[in-house]
């Protein structure tokens, strides 16, 4: 540590974050700093909020409690534009691809350079193809409509749009999940890229701990609503927190209640 | 009695609740309409679909309106030789009352439940969460443009509707009940006032926002799957149905109240 030049630009910062929906509390006070050039992979069982999470931060959902930070400023003391202005930044590959079912391929990996900074149609659509070569799609599929696609392709072209911007921030939902083992190690690279690369600072949601490993600075594992562990992938072997062991090696044994009926 | 009065109080705060959502959610629906930036692709979307395409529907309603009064008042006014009241009749039902009514009810079982299904399915498959992390408004992008669609349309329909509603009664008129054509048409328009065909068009523009409102505040809140979809589509239609026949009554009583 005490090599590093420069100190770590803190880019998202969040203390204490709850989220209920009324009755059912999903998350109960999350602490968390991102950095410029880092890359997070969250983990955890399914329904633990791992995508609440994001869309807390993407505004999209209202926290109960807590703050967060963007750039060292507290969002929900912001004003509208400026709130927009930092979450603007922030480039969101959804769970489910959310890819627009009226557009065509390109014109959704374009739409936020065109709304964002009203990039030309044309330079638009170059860049739109630049970057679905980037995730493997070949210029063919871009004036396709996203329902003629499968399902690991829309996976990609919603990867595509969501660098489309080069955004400062990249969130990723399961970036890989339905994905080929070859396809899976083109995107894990990509995200490695764009962090490495673009000096971007990227949180990642999956599943898979080969990908985990592969791109991840820090894990941090979500469970019942706070993040009971976290650091490096080399800790994750050693860590004696039982938690996260049963995690990892999928075992039914453990701390961790599995509630099916034998 | 205390359960009972309880059961009414939680129905009445609900009522309450989802009142004022809708008030908010047009509020805010309608300052976004007049703040750019405007989508004029997403505009001629919607005045394509919500006007040009309903055009079949409403005019085949409106020549069977016209056609069926003529029909009806003939039968009525017949029977105390009133026969020269008829294309008044006609010309001002429809212009005052039926155009904008039918047209109305017509748009919003056609309009009001696509708006819905498809801002709905947007809705849960975050589109519309998309659209916000793409430095999109959803207002701006998806209902400023249904709501001028809406709008302006509405009235442009119901004067077709008018227009095609008029000659179906003289049709019926001249070719089966044998009146004169040339007195057929100066009896439609020596009683006729442009307050009459102003007075629908008014109506006709407060439906087109009613029609659009429903449709995108069910489809804009609509939850969990095809089934909220559904229940969405189903509200919108209800809603903008009910909207209007009120709205209807209210705005009659207004326009021409002494
Ligand atoms: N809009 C909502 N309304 C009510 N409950 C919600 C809503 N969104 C999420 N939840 C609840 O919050 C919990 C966490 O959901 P979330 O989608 O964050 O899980 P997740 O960790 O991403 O799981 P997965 O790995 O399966 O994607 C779930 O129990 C879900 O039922
Ligand atoms: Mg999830």
């Amino acid at each position: 540590m005490s090599q590093k030049i420069s100190s770590p630009i803190e880019k998202i910062r969040l203390e204490g974050l709850e989220k209920s929906f009324g009755t059912k509390t999903v998350l109960t006070g999350v602490d968390l700093v991102l950095n410029k050039g880092e890359s997070l992979v969250v983990i955890g069982g399914s329904g633990s909020g791992k995508s609440v999470l994001l869309k807390c931060i993407l505004g999209l959902l209202k926290p109960t409690s807590g703050k967060i930070f963007i750039d060292g400023k507290d969002i929900f003391s912001l004003s509208n534009s400026e709130k927009e202005a930092s979450i603007s930044q922030i480039g969101m590959l959804f769970q489910g691809g959310a890819l627009f079912d009226s557009l065509k391929v390109w014109e959704n990996v374009a739409f936020g350079l065109r709304q964002r900074f009203g990039t030309p149609a044309k330079e638009a659509r170059n860049i739109a193809l630049e970057k679905l070569n980037a995730v493997g799609l070949s210029e063919s599929v871009a004036d396709l409509m996203p329902s003629e696609l499968s399902g690991g392709m829309q996976k990609r072209v919603g990867l595509a749009r969501a660098i489309a911007t080069n955004p400062a921030i990249l969130f990723f939902d399961e970036p890989t999940t339905g994905l080929d083992p070859i396809m899976r190690t083109v995107i894990d690279s990509l995200i490695v890229k764009c962090v490495k690369d673009l000096g971007a600072a990227a949180i990642t949601i999956t599943h898979d701990l080969t990908s985990a490993y592969h791109i991840a600075d820090k894990i941090a594992m979500l469970y019942e609503g706070k993040i009971i562990w976290l650091g490096d992938s080399k800790g994750i072997e050693k860590s004696k927190n039982p938690y996260l062991n049963q995690f990892i090696h999928g075992s039914m044994e453990g701390p961790i209640p599995v509630n099916i009926k034998p | 009695m205390l359960n009972f009065l309880r059961t009414i109080g939680r129905y009445f705060l609900a009522f309450l609740n989802a009142t004022g959502a809708f008030f908010l959610f047009a509020f805010i629906s309608v300052s976004h309409c007049f703040r750019p930036p405007f989508y004029f692709r997403q505009w001629g979307r919607q005045f394509f679909e919500i006007g040009y395409l309903s055009l079949p529907v409403v005019g085949l309603t409106a020549i069977f309106t016209g056609m069926v009064l003529v029909l009806q008042s003939y039968t009525g006014f017949s029977r105390f030789s009133a026969e020269s009241s008829i294309a008044t009749v006609v010309v001002l039902s429809m212009t005052r009352e039926l155009g904008p009514v039918l047209a109305g009810l017509m748009v919003a079982g056609r309009i009001g439940a696509s708006i819905a299904a498809e801002i709905g399915t947007m809705r849960v498959t975050e589109q519309i969460d998309a659209l916000s992390t793409l430095s999109t408004n959803p207002f701006k992008y998806l209902i400023v443009p249904r709501l001028w669609a809406g709008v302006i349309m509405l009235p442009l329909l119901v004067l077709t509707a008018d227009a095609i509603g008029v000659f179906g009664g003289y049709l019926v008129a001249t070719y089966k009940l044998g009146f004169n054509a040339a007195i057929y048409i100066n009896q439609t328009f020596t009683y006729l006032k442009a307050e009459d065909v102003n007075s629908g068009l008014i109506k006709a523009a407060v439906f087109g926002f009613i029609i659009t409102l429903s449709g995108s505040y069910a489809g804009f809140n609509s939850k969990g799957g095809a089934q909220g979809v559904g229940a969405a589509t189903t509200s919108a239609v209800v809603s903008a149905s009910i909207l209007i026949l009120i709205c209807n009554y209210l705005l009659t009583a207004i326009l021409f109240g002494t």
